[in-house]
């Protein structure tokens, strides 16, 4: 029963990471899944699409309603800072891609 | 070899932009974005508020995540630990602007002038009467150089960077406060790296692992 719990516990994780995102990385590139060729994290192009429609990570997971006062990003003051549900706050990014995360794009050095 | 970076005192920063206006002008940046800008934020509780002012560009990371990001290979660290993009390469897939967490890194949407229906002196000149670092062109993205363009010239004259006003990124002479050091990282001696050890100067988001280049003084 404890084992079962556990199981039901780490299944999203287990669904999120190892190689179900990593499959879907590999037909993205190779052009077996259409995200479109419009580059960019908006609503519509594909980074967005890749997150929402694909992996069909919710919104809330990314979104936060704005950042904090002391938050050091540049581009907090340009679009889409405004953008419904809210800006995502960078730190975000690295819980699943760290080096590694399930999204592991070793663009950080985080172990 | 050396590795330039920046050192700012948060401490005497009044938030003035100079920094981020000799940017602009120095960098002809492109309309509504900014190589350099200032973000400012208050701390504390009425009676005993501060303002911080927190002047921005490009950390130019020692681990650079918009370099490993980028498809085309067009952003590269020179050999003295500038973080450069080649436009030549650059396609505009902006997954760099996506991996800094530090939001540095801008795309030119269109070509704008500074002016409707008018051409500055400099917006005439012809692509390849610039340097190499400010033939930019819609489609692709822009960031700070840390001025290489005077650091470059300075070396090419035996001079050494940071020691006169021409041969120093154009954001730290302006400042009124005094607020901005460049020099050697690597040199013991620079007024950066003693600036770094006395105040024990932090880089900015840390945790990423990026290793900035630019040191803040809080």
């Amino acid at each position: 029963m404890k084992n079962l719990k556990s199981l039901i516990f780490l299944l999203p994780v287990i669904i999120f990471s190892g190689t179900d995102v990593k499959k879907v990385a590999k037909d993205i590139k190779e052009g077996k899944i259409d995200v479109g060729e419009e580059y960019g994290m908006e609503i519509g192009q594909r980074y967005h699409k890749i997150h929402s429609e694909i992996l069909g990570i919710d919104c809330e997971k990314c979104h936060i309603e704005k950042y904090e006062e002391n938050y050091l990003y540049q581009r907090k003051y340009k679009l889409p800072e405004g953008d419904e549900p809210g800006v995502v706050k960078r730190e975000v990014c690295i819980k699943c891609h760290k080096l590694k995360g399930p999204a592991s794009l070793k663009l950080y050095n985080i172990k | 070899m050396a590795r330039y970076g920046l050192v700012i005192d948060l401490r005497k920063c009044i938030g003035c932009s100079s920094c981020v206006a000799a940017c602009k002008l120095e960098n002809m940046v492109q309309k509504g974005n900014w190589w350099n800008y200032v973000i400012e934020y208050e701390e504390g509780e009425y009676p005993n508020v501060k303002r911080i002012f927190v002047p921005m560009n490009c950390m130019h990371c020692e681990n650079p995540p918009c370099m490993k990001a980028c498809p085309e290979k067009a952003i590269y660290k020179n050999d003295y630990g500038v973080v450069l993009i080649d436009y030549s390469k650059c396609k505009g897939r902006r997954y760099c602007i996506a991996a800094c967490p530090y939001g540095v890194i801008h795309y030119i949407s269109k070509e704008k002038t500074f002016y409707d229906n008018h051409e500055t002196p400099y917006e005439k000149l012809p692509i390849k009467a610039k340097h190499p670092l400010h033939r930019k062109k819609a489609g692709i993205v822009e960031k700070c150089t840390l001025c290489w363009h005077r650091i470059e010239g300075a070396l090419k004259e035996n001079k050494k960077p940071g020691s006169d006003y021409d041969s120093t990124p154009a954001c730290v002479p302006v400042c009124p406060a005094g607020a901005r050091y460049f020099g050697d990282l690597d040199d013991p001696d620079s007024t950066v790296s003693k600036l770094i050890r006395e105040y024990k100067a932090k880089r900015l988001k840390e945790e990423f692992g990026t290793k900035p280049q630019v040191y803040y003084i809080f």
